[in-house]
């Protein structure tokens, strides 16, 4: 694949985890956000050894305000919100935008129900189709 | 500790203006009572107010792309666990807690359903401009994507008219001319389709 997956931190309705630095008198406060374990990884390969990039570095678009500027997940959390066609304008922006574009964590959010987390096959029926030069063949099955 | 009575030792938040703040702090007096509405996703329309936004809410965002940057910057910041942590640990009740991440969230969600409504309906040149991003393709890579766009257009949407009608999907994708692109049991985690 030319354009591989962002690799981006999870994103979830709960508040992210951050290592602390103790301060002294204070309130501990965050220095970076925690690298996250390859099990917490949503459609993550489990078998890589790199750690899930968390800043904005890993997909900046030199001279943008998205990029380094706003984190990947800002972005992630935003394209999450659009359709298919908006985001496929949005994949040839740039390739971080690209890259964004084609992670599983996005497809997980905006199409839930054929992601990696809910991997149910139900019993029913089959067909196929050509789709764009593809052959195209599914089979549902009933919940 | 924090409760609710506040605290007097310094929090220190270094990477937040006091506007932007102060303008956070606006958006959870607001809602102090009544939890944001849930936004609809995808938007269906650029007019967030149309998408289940309050009016309030949708003149919150309705600022110069720069600050709407440094708020989203501000709840990404904000968004520490170790603070609270420490507020979970004071004693506070648990009804108090879920409006609290409620409230923090549709602020979050608020700010990123504005961001998406300036993507929306645009093409390609438009979102570049919009958001001021350079176009780091090659020639090649471009007419790439221009080719994988299509593709992917026609793919995801026969995808999602068929998912409309069965729910769940075995699917089986090969080209003609190609390598398989996807071959899929469950449509698990190969790209932007699955």
């Amino acid at each position: 694949m030319p354009f591989p997956p962002a690799r981006v931190a999870r994103v979830s309705r709960t508040p992210p985890l951050f290592l602390e630095a103790e301060t002294p008198r204070k309130l501990p406060r965050p220095t970076r956000r925690r690298v996250v374990e390859d099990e917490d990884r949503v459609g993550g390969n489990p078998q890589s050894s790199e750690p899930a990039l968390c800043d904005a570095e890993a997909t900046s678009c030199p001279g943008s305000l998205f990029g380094p500027l706003l984190p990947t997940v800002s972005l992630l959390e935003s394209l999450a919100h659009l359709e298919v066609q908006d985001l496929l304008s949005a994949a040839a922006v740039c390739a971080a935008w690209r890259s964004v574009v084609a992670s599983s964590e996005l497809w997980s959010l905006t199409v839930p129900h054929l992601s990696p987390g809910n991997p149910v096959l139900p019993d029913g029926t089959c067909g196929d189709a050509e789709v764009a030069g593809h052959d195209l063949a599914f089979v549902s099955r009933t919940a | 500790m924090v409760d609710d009575s506040g605290t007097d030792e310094e929090i220190p938040l270094p990477n937040v203006k006091t506007a932007i703040l102060s303008k956070v702090i606006d958006y959870c007096k607001y809602h102090k009572d009544s939890p944001p509405e849930e936004i609809q996703k995808p938007l269906k329309s650029t007019n967030l107010v149309e998408c289940g936004v309050s009016e309030w809410d949708n003149e919150y965002v309705n600022i110069e792309q720069e600050v709407l940057f440094e708020l989203i910057l501000a709840a990404n910041y904000l968004d520490i666990k170790s603070l609270l942590d420490a507020w979970w640990d004071s004693g506070v009740e648990d009804g108090k807690r879920i409006h609290v991440v409620l409230v923090w969230e549709g602020n979050k969600d608020l700010t990123c359903a504005k961001v998406a409504s300036m993507i929306k309906g645009k093409n390609t040149e438009e979102i570049r401009k919009q958001f001021n991003i350079v176009n780091d393709f090659t020639p090649e890579e471009e007419a790439q994507v221009r080719e994988e766009n299509r593709d992917l257009g026609g793919l995801c949407v026969a995808l999602r008219s068929i998912s409309s009608r069965t729910e769940q999907l075995e699917v089986k994708v090969t080209t003609k001319s190609k390598a398989p692109v996807l071959d899929t049991v469950g449509m698990q985690g190969t790209g932007p389709c699955g």
